[in-house]
């Protein structure tokens, strides 16, 4: 016969329930505070006004900082920090350069790749106008995108040619040993610059009408491209060819698309960054929907390479929310392979079923996501914001530098309202170079 | 109380919302469609994706026919050739297997009388060409080019026709590196791919063009014999876009009478007559794009053919002119051009009485756009891009085609031309 002893087990009700209390409070409090816990960054303004980037930033090996800003309709320009001098300087007016000022044609406004050095330290670059108009000038009039060389040692910027009439390269990756660049244009076909020969070869189309906005290059010559939905194809150097592979990179369809009103297979279907780690041989890339899944894709693991899911980039407000809602992925992405980091700025937004939006302009508190991959582990980092409490917007391009400073362009509060180049809601923003110093 | 500066307050935001919402909801769809029914635009893989698709970099679609019983055939170029079918009844593309050795058939599908298909081979016309910078000794430039153009085909021996036999093979499934049942007919000449054939209304007579040597040839299905009637073309020109082309016509037609038709030196039509057995040139010139106050004798050539049911013959130039001409009464009506681009690339007569046309040239910017011409009143109507939207299965946006066909219910198939590439289906 059971022994019935009720207030026992009243007591012990009380100190579930208790216990339960006490685990949501702390857990809410944790999230709470990771919510609001700040990551102190600092900025450097940049000469020029150009309202919006993506991608085009680049810390080089001899630690100065390349950013490739955007000014559509105008010029995209290109600039250089030098941590020395703490400056960021104006190397150079693209339309001006390439002669397109004061013609009546349609310009270089655009410039959306993260350059590429080769083991000389020169720097390289594509650009573009893809859509940056002015769209009421003949479309016909755009020449087409460059390749571009700057070298930093004789401080010379040089036009290496055209892409491919009216075309200019998204994505761009670099072969250091066989002195290739590679790109995919604007139309989806995939072009290899032989920079000794100066020869652009066109592979074929490569890509649906949302371009690959990122590619990596392996250490054997390989260039790996994502494809609608979630596949991996790839460029086999000794082939000369690009095939499909049987690698698919994470994939989440329960995710809202870009855009509800005419959703379709765009670049939430495809990974949005990518990079490769030299020192560990493989890539680490997140996914543009999904929900940000961070991947790493080791080419050499089997006969066609492996990808293996790891963590959730996103905003940690959307890790207990409802997933639905996650944004698509920014472009701040950049992996530190010395120190073993990945570092990812995403976008903040929500998201409205009836309008599409853009991690630009959203008022929400931005977060640094780090994943420590000897750890496994992904930490948030906290808000951005600086010492003198100024606010991080969305940011859309990153690179770590040898040091392991991680350097971000991305919306800074700014103090003098002449200095904006977007108000956000009542806050004057402009685009900044934000500086992250690991501790 | 809602005051009026709050009505007005509530209106303008309603407005300015509407406006936002519009530009952005639609500014990420940057090629808009221009079909107002997309339902009618389709596309199919060539294969069962994954097990046994025709592999991608052979899919390039570069010849389309109906057969009488309705199944559509194709012939794809690229690394390697495929013959492939769509069957309407089972609503998929299978591929029909490879044909070694050859890596190219361009416009050179035909079905005889008793439902055979045949096939003339060729390089894969979207090859590289190697173009040599200095010439031999003091060799001009079009010497060298062309030079360089018999160079690329002197190590290929020469296209095949081969005939398959649908009701022997059909049934038989391929995988990707299945080589297709077919008989080898022989060789017409030797380091040319055939470029262009076509059938008599009989269905027991072949012709066919040669590349790069521009000849004209015939193949009897029952003496099981070539001849060879030579070239159409006495000139070399390289009248372009493709700067490593020879500018040669790329169509053949056969008339209900029998002449079969294409363009010759000088551009003028030009037409095979099986009584002679020769080549006789007409009075008419094929429309095409001249700069009068240049020094020139170069000139376009026929690119693709169509037939209307009352026997009017549809054509379309390298200069991207669309033309019609009348066999009976040999009068030739140029219609016009759609777009500043040249390369009129394929067409077909729909079952409503339209001509569908594909214009455009090989180009990463300005690619390929789908139009069609009413003959009555005669109009061209602006279909745009060609961009199957099945979202989220499958979404793609056709950027080079090189062959059309019209299925029997009136269904127009569109052979897409890149790397990976779909047969597109546009239903009038």
């Amino acid at each position: 016969m059971k022994e019935i002893c009720p207030g026992k087990n009243i007591f012990r009700m009380k100190s579930l329930t208790v216990f339960v209390l006490l685990f949501l409070f702390f857990s809410i409090q944790n999230v709470l505070a990771q919510e609001n816990k700040i990551c102190i960054v600092e900025t450097r303004e940049y000469p020029g006004r150009d309202p919006v980037m993506w991608d085009g930033l680049y810390a080089a090996s001899d630690g100065k900082v390349y950013s490739a800003l955007i000014n559509e309709g105008e010029s995209a320009h290109f600039y250089v920090y030098d941590p020395k001098a703490d400056k960021n300087i104006l190397l150079c007016d693209m339309a001006d350069f390439l002669g397109e000022r004061g013609k009546g044609i349609r310009s270089t406004g655009k410039i959306h790749n993260k350059p590429v050095e080769d083991n000389d330290g020169n720097i390289y670059f594509c650009s573009m106008n893809n859509g940056s108009g002015p769209n009421n000038f003949d479309y016909t009039s755009w020449k087409g995108g460059h390749w571009m060389k700057y070298d930093p040692k004789a401080n010379k910027m040089e036009d290496m040619g055209l892409v491919d009439q009216g075309i200019g390269c998204y994505p761009l990756a670099i072969d250091k040993n066989r002195n290739f660049l590679y790109g995919i244009g604007f139309t989806g076909y995939f072009y290899r610059f032989d920079l000794k020969s100066r020869v652009t070869k066109n592979f074929g189309r490569v890509s649906n009408w949302d371009i690959c906005r990122d590619i990596f290059c392996d250490d054997e010559g390989n260039v790996f491209m994502s494809f609608p939905t979630a596949q991996v194809i790839k460029y086999d150097v000794r082939k000369e060819r690009i095939y499909d592979t049987p690698l698919l990179t994470p994939y989440d369809p329960s995710i809202f698309p870009t855009q509800l009103r005419n959703p379709m297979i765009d670049r939430t279907n495809i990974w949005r960054a990518v990079e490769w780690d030299p020192i560990d041989k493989v890539a680490y890339g997140v996914t543009c929907g999904s929900g940000s899944i961070l991947f790493r894709l080791d080419p050499h693991d089997g006969p066609d390479g492996k990808v293996t899911q790891l963590v959730k980039m996103c905003d940690s407000k959307f890790l207990e929310g409802d997933p639905k809602a996650i944004p698509y992925s920014t472009l701040a992405f950049a992996v530190d392979s010395r120190n073993k980091k990945v570092y990812f700025a995403p976008s903040a937004r929500g998201f409205s079923i009836q309008s599409y939006e853009e991690t630009y302009g959203s008022r929400e508190g931005h977060h640094l996501i780090m994943y420590d991959i000897k750890s496994d582990k992904r930490v948030d980092l906290g808000i951005m914001q600086t010492a003198d409490g100024r606010k991080i917007f969305g940011c859309e391009a990153a690179s770590v530098a040898a040091d392991g400073t991680v350097y971000i362009c991305g919306q800074a509060e700014v103090k003098d309202r002449k200095a904006a180049t977007r108000m956000i809601g009542d806050t004057p923003t402009a685009l900044q170079l934000i500086i992250y110093k690991p501790e | 109380m809602v005051t009026n500066r709050t009505k007005t307050t509530i209106t303008l935001s309603i407005i300015i919302g509407i406006l936002i919402s519009t530009s952005y909801g639609y500014s990420q769809d940057w090629a808009k469609p221009v079909i107002i029914n997309q339902q009618r635009v389709d596309l199919r893989d060539l294969g069962y994706p994954m097990v046994n698709e025709i592999p991608v970099n052979s899919t390039a679609i570069t010849s389309l026919i109906t057969a009488r019983d309705g199944v559509i055939y194709g012939g794809t170029s690229g690394d390697e050739s495929y013959l492939f079918l769509f069957d309407p009844k089972i609503n998929k593309v299978r591929h029909l297997g490879k044909i070694p050795g050859h890596t190219g058939i361009h416009h050179s599908l035909v079905e005889d009388k008793d439902g055979n298909i045949y096939i003339g081979t060729g390089k894969n016309q979207f090859e590289e060409v190697a173009l040599t910078k200095w010439g031999e000794g003091d060799d001009k430039f079009d010497i060298t080019l062309w030079k360089d153009i018999k160079k690329h085909y002197s190590t290929y021996q020469g296209g095949h026709l081969y005939c398959y036999r649908p009701v022997k093979s059909n049934q038989n499934v391929k995988l990707a590196d299945m080589n297709c049942e077919v008989e080898d007919l022989g060789m017409p000449l030797a380091n040319n791919s055939i470029y262009a054939l076509t059938i008599n209304p009989n269905g027991d007579e072949i012709y066919g063009l040669t590349y790069p040597d521009g000849h004209f040839f015939v193949y009897s299905t029952t003496l099981k014999k070539f001849t060879d009637v030579g070239e159409v073309d006495r000139r070399k020109v390289y009248h372009g876009p493709e700067r490593q082309w020879r500018t040669l016509p790329r169509a053949l037609i056969c008339d209900d009478s029998g002449r079969v038709f294409t363009s010759g030196t000088d551009g003028i039509l030009v037409y095979y007559d099986p009584k002679t057995k020769k080549i006789v040139p007409t009075e008419l010139i094929v429309p095409g794009d001249y700069y009068y106050l240049q020094f020139f004798n170069d000139y376009t050539a026929v690119e693709y053919f169509a037939k209307d049911p009352c026997g009017i013959i549809y054509g379309g130039t390298t200069d991207g002119y669309l033309f019609s001409f009348d066999p009976k009464a040999m009068q030739l009506n140029n219609i016009g051009k759609v777009r500043e681009s040249r390369r009129l690339r394929c067409l077909a007569v729909g079952k409503d009485g339209k001509v569908y046309l594909m214009a455009g040239e090989i180009s990463t910017t300005r690619p390929c756009q789908f139009y069609s011409y009413s003959p009555d009143p005669g109009k061209f109507e602006t279909l745009g891009l060609l961009i199957a939207d099945r979202s989220p299965y499958y979404y793609w946006r056709g950027q080079q085609f090189d062959c059309m066909t019209t299925g029997l219910d009136g269904t127009i198939y569109l052979g897409e031309s890149e790397r990976k590439s779909h047969l597109f289906l546009y239903i009038p």
